[in-house]
């Protein structure tokens, strides 16, 4: 988990400085300072599990399994992409390592991922689908609708509120009634927990407890993950919504530091271990970025396939000509 | 080897080009992470900009009051422990 979260941080890290210097494709949303999110609940699953994101979700494609060269020459918009450079930031998907995709509609992941549990149910696996979403998320009527239907068809869903606490540049509390999502647990007669999200061992915990839930057939949990995000909403946001203090404050409870101080507490890492491993994660970022700049961009004629269904794609072709 | 400093996309999702309006810093000053070394204004803000780099400052490229598209190479800087 302490390899995974500094994988992400070194990935971001690099996709941002990239996206800063105008150096990649569309819109780039980073997760940095919210990596337990995505690494605590992954570290639960298993392979044939699934997972869904949002606009923010290089972490999320990271830590359910994705390789770190196919997610940087994505987001490059190069053929080696995880979509074949179709997708870039916003749309991650690996299916073969069960990340079915991502949506930048806000919430728009949800039904898809209420869709996947169902899925899982039907053919009777012990699979479990993950929905990550943003606090912002919260607003979308479809969130409640799928809350209720997944607690009526006992689906094996976890709801895993990444809350950074700000819906782009709007702090949730000012416009949400409720002061914790896990509180709809209870009207919803679901599982719920809110959990310290840069605590990795809390969310890796709780995430346990749905998984096993879902697994065992006793339907939906929502996770209530407090977290911050370092970055702006997207790279281009000053962040001119919030005060230096207050990402101060958060940067001091760093996720990663946390890991580290409890497991070289406990004996079971060392300094030299630990520099180790940030090494490697920087290096493998490094042959991820060095990956993708070699990786071909599509060729344009290209730019019809994988979009459409044959038949579709004939009638296209035949209106272009 | 020296590092750049390039006009990064900080002011607005669609911000092509910023002015930088000043200098905070001159060439030959010490520079810390995150320290700012510039104001720069897009057509959405004011932002100070702040220094990827701890080193020195070498050369500034840009003259205060000019608008340069992102990704311009705005200073040159000697990174900390780097002979001058």
């Amino acid at each position: 988990m302490y390899r995974k979260m500094l994988e992400i941080r070194n990935l971001e890290q690099s996709a941002y400085d990239m996206a800063s210097a105008g150096k990649l494709p569309g819109l780039v949303h980073v997760s940095t300072g919210q990596e337990a999110v995505a690494v605590g609940v992954c570290s639960t699953l298993r392979l044939e599990d699934t997972v869904v994101g949002t606009h923010r979700s290089h972490g999320y494609a990271l830590a359910k399994g994705a390789s770190p060269r196919s997610i940087m020459a994505e987001l490059m918009g190069r053929q080696d992409g995880c979509c074949k450079g179709y997708g870039g930031s916003m749309h991650v998907t690996d299916v073969a390592h069960g990340m079915l995709g991502c949506t930048a509609i806000v919430g728009g992941g949800i039904g898809m991922s209420a869709g996947a549990a169902l899925s899982h149910k039907l053919r009777r696996t012990d699979n479990v689908s993950v929905c990550f979403f943003g606090d912002g998320a919260l607003g979308q009527g479809s969130f409640y609708e799928i809350l209720n239907m997944a607690s009526k068809w006992t689906l094996p869903l976890l709801l895993v509120c990444d809350n950074n606490l700000y819906s782009m540049s709007t702090r949730s509390e000012k416009v949400q009634a409720f002061s914790s999502c896990s509180d709809l647990a209870s009207p919803y007669k679901i599982w719920g927990a809110k959990v310290d999200a840069n605590n990795i061992l809390e969310v890796y915990q709780a995430a346990c407890t749905a998984a096993d839930r879902a697994r065992r057939g006793d339907g939906p949990s929502i996770l209530d993950c407090v977290t911050y995000r370092w970055t702006g909403h997207g790279v281009g946001d000053p962040g001119i919504y919030r005060t230096a203090e207050e990402l101060e404050s958060w940067k001091m409870r760093d996720p990663i530091n946390h890991l580290r101080e409890y497991l070289i507490a406990r004996k079971w890492l060392n300094e030299a271990g630990a520099a180790r491993i940030d090494e490697e994660a920087k290096a493998l970022v490094a042959d991820a970025v060095s990956f993708a700049e070699s990786s071909p961009h599509p060729a344009p004629e290209q730019a019809w396939k994988h979009l459409y269904s044959e038949p579709i794609l004939k009638v296209y072709q035949e209106c272009e000509s | 080897m020296p590092a750049n400093i390039v006009m990064p996309k900080v002011g607005g999702y669609d911000m092509e080009s910023a002015t930088l309006l000043r200098w905070l810093k001159r060439e030959g000053d010490p520079l810390q992470t995150g320290e700012p070394i510039a104001e720069v204004e897009s057509a959405k803000a004011v932002i100070e900009l702040p220094s990827p780099h701890t080193g020195t400052l070498l050369r500034a490229l840009v003259a205060e009051g000019t608008d340069v598209p992102v990704g311009t190479i705005l200073a040159v800087v000697a990174l900390a422990g780097e002979r001058i």
